[in-house]
Parts: C-alpha cells; sequence; structure tokens
C-alpha cells in the first residue's frame, strides 16, 4: 500500500484531488481540449455578446445590404443589412439556452424514470418502459415538428418540443446503469444499514449513473443544436428577427450561390459548436468508460 | 527454450495527489517460455498491474513503460490497439482478480461465454457455440451447467463466477494464460480440479502460464518457479518447490503468516515490513 | 437459548417453473459469544444462508432467530441494529463514489444516531486506520484495508453479531493475518458472536470453535475443532475436505 504524500484534511480536499487527476487526464487528450475550447468560447460569446458586438443585432441598414466580410461587416451583412458576426454573437446566446433548457429538463425526467424502473423493476418497470419505448419509437424530429405544430413555434416551445423526444434515451441509460448497480454488495450493505429505497436510489444509486449521463448528455448537446437550427431553419423555432442560427441560415438560402456568407457563416457556427460537443463527448468517454482502456 | 513473452525494466506510476508521480511497478524482468510461473506478494505489491500491463488493459491514468516487451514475437511497445485486442482474449487470454465486475451484469453467463467461442470461430454455430459453452461449464465443475447458462452473473455464487471466468478464458484455448487469484474462492476440492484443468491445458496446448496468488502453498505445489514481489519490485525468484526454504525475510515472514489446520487460536504472527526490502532484491 | 437459531431453514430462488430451492432443511445454532464456521462446496448454498438471515433473499420457509429478534416476524430495524453482515468481497461491498468515511457513517446517518463524526473516527482507529483514511476513495485503499472498512462499517450500528461471508479469501496471508486477528481481538472486547464462512479449514480451525459442513444445499455434518484437528469426521466429503487441505 503506497501512502499519498500528504494525508487530506477534508472531504472537500478528497474531491478536489480527485478532480485534479480527472482533470490531469483529461488534459492528455488534445481533442477533448479543442472541444471543451470551443464550449468555453460558446459560453463567453453568449456572457460577452453586448461588448464583443461591432454594430446592434437587430437595426436593418440598407445602405449596407448583403456586403461580403471585410473591414466593416467581419462575416458580411444580410439581406437587411445587419452584421453577421454580432447576429452569431447574439445567437449564441439563444443556442445555449435552448440547450440548458433541454438539458436541465430531459436529463434529470429521463434519469428519475430510468433509475426507478431499473430499481424496483416489475411491473414499475414495465409501465415506464412501455411509456419511454412509445416515444423512442417516434422518429425525433417529426414528434418535435408535432409537438411545435400543436403549441406554436417559439424558442421555448422548441426546446420543450426536443425535450420531449430527448429524455428516452436517458431512460434507457439510467436504467442499464441500474440494473447493473442494484444487486452490487455496496448497495446490499446500506439495504443492511436499514436506509429506505428513496435514500438508496437518491444517494447510492443515481451517483453511479452521473458519468455515463454526462458523456451522454455531452453527446447530446451536439444533435440538440443540430435539431433546434432545423426548427428555426424550417421557422417552427425562434422567429424573426431573432438571430438564431438556424433562421438565420434560412434566411440566407435564397442568396446562397451569390451571397453564400450570409447561411455559409451560421452554418459554421453550428458546425464548430456541435462538433465541438462531439470532441468533449469523446474525450469524456475515454476517461468516463469504464470499459474503455488504453495504453501510454 | 524460446522464450513465449519477454518483460524487461516494466515500470508502472500513477499520478499522485499533490503532484509528481507514485511507481506502483518498479523495474520488473520477466522471461517465460511455456512454463508455469507464479507470482505472489503481499496486497498492492503489483502482481495485478504487471499483469494488466502485458495486455495494456492498466487504467487511463496509469503510465506503463519497458524497455522490452515482447510476446512470440510481437512487440506489445509498439503494437496497435487493434492488435492489442486481438492478441487480448486471443492468444492471451486473463482471468481477471474481480470475477463479478470482469462479468457483464447485465448478460445472462451463457451469452457470454458464447460470445467469447464466437468471436474467436466466426463459423461455429450457435448451437454448437452453446453445446461447447456448457461443456465448458460441467469442466470447471459447475453442476447443472444448463441452469447456470440461463443465470446473471449476481446470481451465482463468488466461486462460480470466478469460475465462469476461467471458463470465457479457457474457450479461447490462448497461448499464454495470466490467472490473477483464480481460485481464491474456491474450496479445496474444486480448486485442485481447477488446477488439473490448468495443468493439462499447459501440457497438451503447450501454453504458458502465468498464475497469481496468494496461497504460497498452493504455488509451491502447482508452478515451476516463484517471482516474490514487494513495493512494485520482484525481490526474490525461486525454484516452486524450494519456496519454503526461501531466502528473503520478507517470503519467510509470508509463509510464517498463513494458520494452520489444528494451529494454536493464538494471535498470528504479522509481516513487520523493513524499509530496506523496497530498494534491494534480485533483479532476475 | 442460543445466539443464533436457524431451524430447517429452505431457500429457493427464482419463481414458477424457473424456481429452485438452493439450501434444504438447514440447522445451525451457535451460542453467545462463539464463533461458529461454515465450510462447503463452492456453490453449496453457504452464502445464501448468510443472505436469507439478512433479508436478502427473499424466499425463505424455517425459523431464523438472532440475538432474540425473530428475522421474519421481528422489527426490522431492531433487528439490523443487532446483526450485521460483512460481504465476501471487499472490492464490490463498498461503493465506489462513497469516501470511506461517509461509508462508515451512512448506517449511523440512516439509523439517526449520535456523534457520529466522533464514532466514526473510533471505528477506523479500531480496525488499525486513522482519522485521515477518513477522506479516501475506496480504490485508493488495498483489499484488506478495504476489508477491514467493511467490517467497521458492520461494526457501526453495534451489533452483537457479526454474519462474515469469506472475510479473508480476496486477501493476501500477511493481510489476512491482519483481519483475523482483528476479528478476533474485536470478539474478545465486545462479546461479540460469528457466523463465519470460509472454504479455508485452516482459517476456520484458528478462529472457530465448532463448524458445519454443507455440500448440495445441505448441512451433511457438524463437528467440532478437534474432530477437524484430528480428521475425525463421519462423512467421507469432510474427510476429503480436510485431507486436500493439509
Ligand atoms: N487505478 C489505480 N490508481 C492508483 N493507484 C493504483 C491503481 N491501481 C493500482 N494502484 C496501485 O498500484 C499498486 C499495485 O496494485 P496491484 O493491483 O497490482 O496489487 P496486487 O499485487 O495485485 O494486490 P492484491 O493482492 O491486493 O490484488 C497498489 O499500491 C495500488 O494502490
Ligand atoms: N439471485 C439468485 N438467483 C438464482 N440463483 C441464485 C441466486 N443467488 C444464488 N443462487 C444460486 O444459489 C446457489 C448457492 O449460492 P451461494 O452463493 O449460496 O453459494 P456459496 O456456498 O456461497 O458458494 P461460494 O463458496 O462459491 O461463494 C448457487 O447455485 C447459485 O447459483
Ligand atoms: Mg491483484
Ligand atoms: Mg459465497
Amino acid at each position: 500500500m503506497s501512502e499519498t504524500a500528504a494525508p487530506r484534511a477534508s472531504a472537500l480536499q478528497a474531491r478536489l484531488a480527485e478532480l485534479s487527476r480527472f482533470a490531469r487526464a483529461f488534459r492528455r487528450n488534445p481533442l477533448g481540449m479543442v472541444g471543451l475550447f470551443i464550449g468555453l468560447l460558446l459560453i463567453l460569446a453568449a456572457i460577452f455578446a453586448p461588448w464583443l458586438a461591432t454594430h446592434d443585432p437587430y437595426a436593418p441598414d440598407f445602405g449596407g445590404r448583403l456586403t461580403p466580410p471585410g473591414a466593416e461587416y467581419w462575416l458580411g451583412s444580410d439581406e437587411l443589412g445587419r452584421d453577421i458576426y454580432t447576429r452569431i454573437l447574439y445567437g449564441s446566446r439563444i443556442t445555449l439556452f435552448i440547450v440548458a433548457l433541454v438539458i436541465f429538463t430531459s436529463a434529470p425526467i429521463g434519469l428519475f424514470m430510468g433509475v426507478i424502473s431499473g430499481y424496483f423493476g416489475g411491473w414499475i418497470d414495465a409501465v415506464l418502459m412501455r411509456i419511454t419505448d412509445v416515444f423512442l419509437a417516434v422518429p425525433k424530429l417529426l414528434l418535435a415538428l408535432a409537438f411545435v405544430a400543436v403549441l406554436g413555434p417559439g424558442i421555448v416551445n422548441a426546446a420543450l418540443a426536443i425535450t420531449l423526444t430527448a429524455w428516452p434515451p436517458y431512460a434507457r441509460l439510467a436504467r442499464a446503469e441500474t440494473l447493473a448497480v442494484r444487486n452490487a454488495d455496496y448497495i446490499n450493505a446500506i439495504r443492511l444499514a436499514g436506509a429506505s429505497p428513496i435514500r438508496i436510489i437518491a444517494r447510492h444509486v443515481v451517483p453511479m449513473c452521473t458519468s455515463s449521463m454526462l458523456v451522454r448528455v455531452t453527446f447530446d448537446m451536439a444533435g440538440i443544436i443540430l435539431i433546434a437550427a432545423g426548427l428555426g431553419f424550417i421557422g417552427l423555432g425562434a422567429q424573426p428577427p431573432l438571430p438564431e442560427w438556424g433562421a438565420m441560415i434560412a434566411s440566407g438560402r435564397r442568396f446562397i450561390f451569390d451571397q453564400w456568407w450570409v447561411a455559409a457563416m451560421p452554418g459554421a457556427a453550428i458546425f464548430l459548436v456541435s462538433l465541438g460537443f462531439n470532441l468533449l463527448g469523446d474525450a469524456l468517454r475515454d476517461l468516463l468508460d469504464p470499459h474503455a482502456v488504453r495504453r501510454t | 527454450m524460446s522464450a513465449l513473452l519477454t518483460i524487461e525494466d516494466l515500470t508502472v506510476a500513477f499520478p499522485r495527489d499533490g503532484g509528481g508521480e507514485e511507481l506502483a511497478v518498479r523495474g520488473v524482468n520477466l522471461t517465460m517460455g511455456r512454463e508455469k510461473v507464479g507470482i505472489v506478494g503481499e496486497s498492492g505489491s503489483g502482481k495485478s498491474l504487471t499483469a494488466r500491463c502485458i495486455l495494456g488493459v492498466q487504467a487511463v491514468h496509469a503510465r506503463c513503460t519497458a524497455r522490452a516487451m515482447r510476446f512470440d514475437g510481437v512487440d506489445l511497445l509498439t503494437a496497435t490497439p487493434r492488435q492489442m485486442r486481438s492478441l487480448r482474449g486471443g492468444r492471451i487470454g486473463m482471468v481477471m482478480q474481480d470475477p463479478r465486475h470482469a462479468l457483464d451484469p447485465v448478460q445472462r453467463i451463457g451469452d457470454q461465454i458464447v460470445e467469447a467461442i464466437r468471436l474467436g470461430d466466426r463459423k461455429i454455430s450457435r448451437r454448437d457455440a452453446w453445446a461447447k459453452a456448457r461443456n465448458m461449464l460441467e469442466s470447471v465443475e459447475i453442476r447443472e451447467p444448463d441452469r447456470v447458462m440461463r443465470l446473471y452473473p449476481h446470481e451465482v455464487s463468488g466461486g462460480m463466477g470466478q469460475r465462469v471466468m476461467i471458463a470465457i478464458v479457457f474457450v479461447r484455448e490462448p497461448d499464454l494464460l495470466i490467472a490473477d487469484e483464480v481460485t481464491s474462492a474456491l474450496d479445496v476440492t474444486v480448486s485442485a480440479r481447477i488446477l488439473e484443468l490448468l495443468d493439462e491445458m499447459v501440457t497438451r496446448r503447450n501454453m504458458g502460464l502465468i498464475f497469481i496468488s496468494h496461497d504460497l502453498n498452493l504455488v509451491s505445489r502447482f508452478c515451476d518457479r516463484v517471482l516474490v514481489m514487494y513495493a512494485g519490485r520482484v525481490v526474490e525468484e525461486i525454484a516452486a518447490a524450494d519456496l519454503h526454504n526461501a531466502q528473503h525475510p520478507y517470503t519467510q515472514g509470508l509463509l510464517a503468516c498463513m494458520p494452520q489446520i489444528g494451529g494454536p487460536q493464538e494471535p498470528l504472527p504479522v509481516l513487520q515490513r523493513q524499509e530496506s526490502w523496497r530498494e534491494e532484491g534480485a533483479g532476475a | 437459548m442460543s445466539e443464533i437459531e436457524i431451524e430447517g431453514l429452505s431457500v429457493s430462488y427464482g419463481e414458477g417453473r424457473g424456481q429452485r430451492q438452493v439450501v434444504q432443511g438447514a440447522d445451525i445454532a451457535v451460542e453467545k459469544g462463539e464463533c461458529f464456521g461454515l465450510v462447503g462446496e463452492s456453490g453449496s448454498g453457504k452464502s445464501t444462508i448468510l443472505r436469507a438471515a439478512m433479508g436478502l433473499a427473499p424466499q425463505w420457509q424455517g425459523r431464523i432467530e438472532i440475538a432474540g429478534v425473530d428475522a421474519r416476524k421481528g422489527p426490522r430495524p431492531a433487528f439490523l441494529r443487532k446483526v450485521q453482515m460483512v460481504f465476501q468481497d471487499p472490492y464490490a461491498s463498498l461503493h465506489p463514489r462513497l469516501l470511506i468515511g461517509e461509508a462508515i457513517a451512512e448506517p449511523m446517518r440512516v439509523n439517526r444516531l449520535p456523534r457520529v463524526a466522533e464514532r466514526t473516527v473510533e471505528l477506523l482507529e479500531a480496525i488499525g486506520l486513522t482519522a485521515a483514511h477518513r477522506y479516501r476513495y475506496p480504490h485508493e485503499l488495498s483489499g484488506g484495508q478495504r476489508q477491514r472498512v467493511a467490517i467497521a462499517r458492520a461494526l457501526a450500528l453495534d451489533p452483537e453479531v457479526l454474519l462474515l461471508d469469506e472475510p479473508t479469501s480476496a486477501l493476501d496471508v500477511s493481510i489476512q493475518a491482519e483481519v483475523l486477528n482483528l476479528l478476533n481481538k474485536l470478539r474478545a472486547e465486545r462479546g461479540l458472536t460469528y457466523l463465519i464462512v470460509s472454504h479455508d479449514l485452516a482459517v476456520i480451525s484458528h478462529m472457530c470453535s465448532r463448524l458445519a459442513v454443507m455440500k448440495e444445499g445441505r448441512i451433511v455434518e457438524t463437528l467440532g475443532r478437534e474432530e477437524l484437528t484430528t480428521g475425525a469426521a463421519a462423512e467421507a466429503y469432510t474427510r476429503d475436505l480436510i485431507a486436500a487441505s493439509r
């Protein structure tokens, strides 16, 4: 047994040590770092959009319509003469908002459904999983479309629609993880302490699901961005004049051959961000997935 | 004797809390042919870690380095992940120490063995594979193999899980088998049968065997030679039959800790570890 | 009245056509302060008896009474305060995401006991670790240290009886010696009663005064330490076991 350098003096220190070990391992993955960088860039862009912007994102300027990228409009201007760079910056807020809304609703719902059905099994499992199957059986975009068609277009509705399609895979994942741990001796040991099922689930089963959930969520962020942009593109997500990336592409598609930048710039932003989350997800999976092994 | 496995100067390091690294395996050398090599040593001495590095399945943050590491002409240090994957489970088999972790908790025992068989022999039909799996379970002394094939890992006893792991590796008929504490949960009669089976594979298939165990009596009866590890280093290498006359105080200490049938019920002597053992030792 | 009384215990798993009895009519009686061994073939149902006693194997018939509390009819919290179990595999019995201190404190928290923090440190010291080990994760401990933590966790509720499932089979001999010495010391200090499952007759001989031998779900024989030493067993299977252990 090897003693660690200095004994730890608090639980916080132990958690930090674990975190720093994780961070050190993460740093060894260059693509993961690129993903993390892109993710941070998105967050910073969203926070500091007003300071980084060069123009007003909404005010039309008919004199400067459809100007190619240059000194005045860094990424060009659109058909109303609005600066595309500025609009992409502000658009990152919408993107981030949708992603956060979807994740913070769908992940807990899925986690809850999956953990409950995995832990209790029997008819509870049967009922919850049939519900999940129904949602899984309908194609994602179709379900989202139908939902938005009923509720009406808008950012929040788009996010809710995506949530509706995003939680079932989380439920599946959480259930699988729960099945794998529910008979483990460490869970039995807690049962023998006399703990209630609620306590066992909340304090002992859920923490075992978090790392695979985290990996999955990261990968899904890329997908959510694409679906949100898709809804914006067909006019069911964010409404003009909001600078949502998908909607910006939609308005630019009329000029795609002559003024390519109008559609290409927001397209590049979508591509970059979803690539970033994929890279990040890959790196996290390498680190957190217990089945993945690697030789250095 | 042509070397089946050559390891020179194997070192494994883990990042330490406050920065820097901690060496868990320090300069292990091993050259073996088709023989039975035992590795003994106390918990944490680096036995499993050495084995894991041979297969390239150490933890992600472990840094594994060696001057040379070859298996039957294949350089394990420069092998691609793909080559390593095909070696693992194919020509090199490892029975892990913690059977219940190594088995997939949500897949039936039978399916897991069948999967292993079909990975090795893609042409075999599902039905033949099933029959083969069943026979293998029978030969590792599992009663009612048909029932056990349909169970999930948490539904079998500790010793049965261990034997299922052995069966999974045996069906692939490896050239080198690393057995990490494979009999630790088995009673003496079943364990004797498993050892017979191992012995038979070593002679019939001309296999190499690395047998990691903390049961010194067993290792001295079963293996050809023994490496004794302490704090990541090989401190003594000795012919298995001579284990009871071991020179190193650490080995002697290990032998003295064992209770005996009919022995006195007084506190057992415990190992008094000496700082000097960490550094000295046979490089072998 | 004995401290552990198990009478006519039969345990089965599965239901309908798949149902199977894995323990049949087992009788065990252990006196207060005694250490009783349970040995036998792998898969013969040793762990199952312990699990049934602890309520982890739901389908059983017969009578189990430990420390005066009936396992079926008695109040469950009271039962768990008197009886605890240590599991077979120290690598699987500690929650990977809980710090050692949290794992030991958890049973006390669940039962709303006072002085949790102080008691955790006392327990760690009782098993030969230090207060600093509270802030370690299980994967930062050796197998022997983990098994000692599992013992500390079982002691957290101050039980009178410990059921130990292969407490040292995953440990090397030097740590086995430490754990066995620790168990003996705790038994002497706290007047505990042990029911130990092991496949190692030498361990049983070192710890126990009596033992039962199991084969295919039945207890085939109960014998004392002397018979184990001399090999004077009635059953052929027991004699084989003893002979093979020499
Ligand atoms: N993932 C890990 N992270 C940090 N340290 C580790 C890790 N795995 C192993 N170690 C350290 O490496 C050393 C050797 O571990 P190893 O598992 O090889 O021991 P062992 O000889 O197999 O012991 P045992 O008999 O208990 O199985 C130990 O000191 C352990 O603390
Ligand atoms: N949850 C379960 N469902 C179905 N069968 C089970 C379950 N748990 C145990 N069994 C069966 O009960 C039998 C006895 O298992 P048990 O774990 O009691 O054996 P054991 O005597 O402890 O063996 P070992 O020494 O190998 O640990 C085995 O045949 C096993 O397959
Ligand atoms: Mg090991
Ligand atoms: Mg058992």
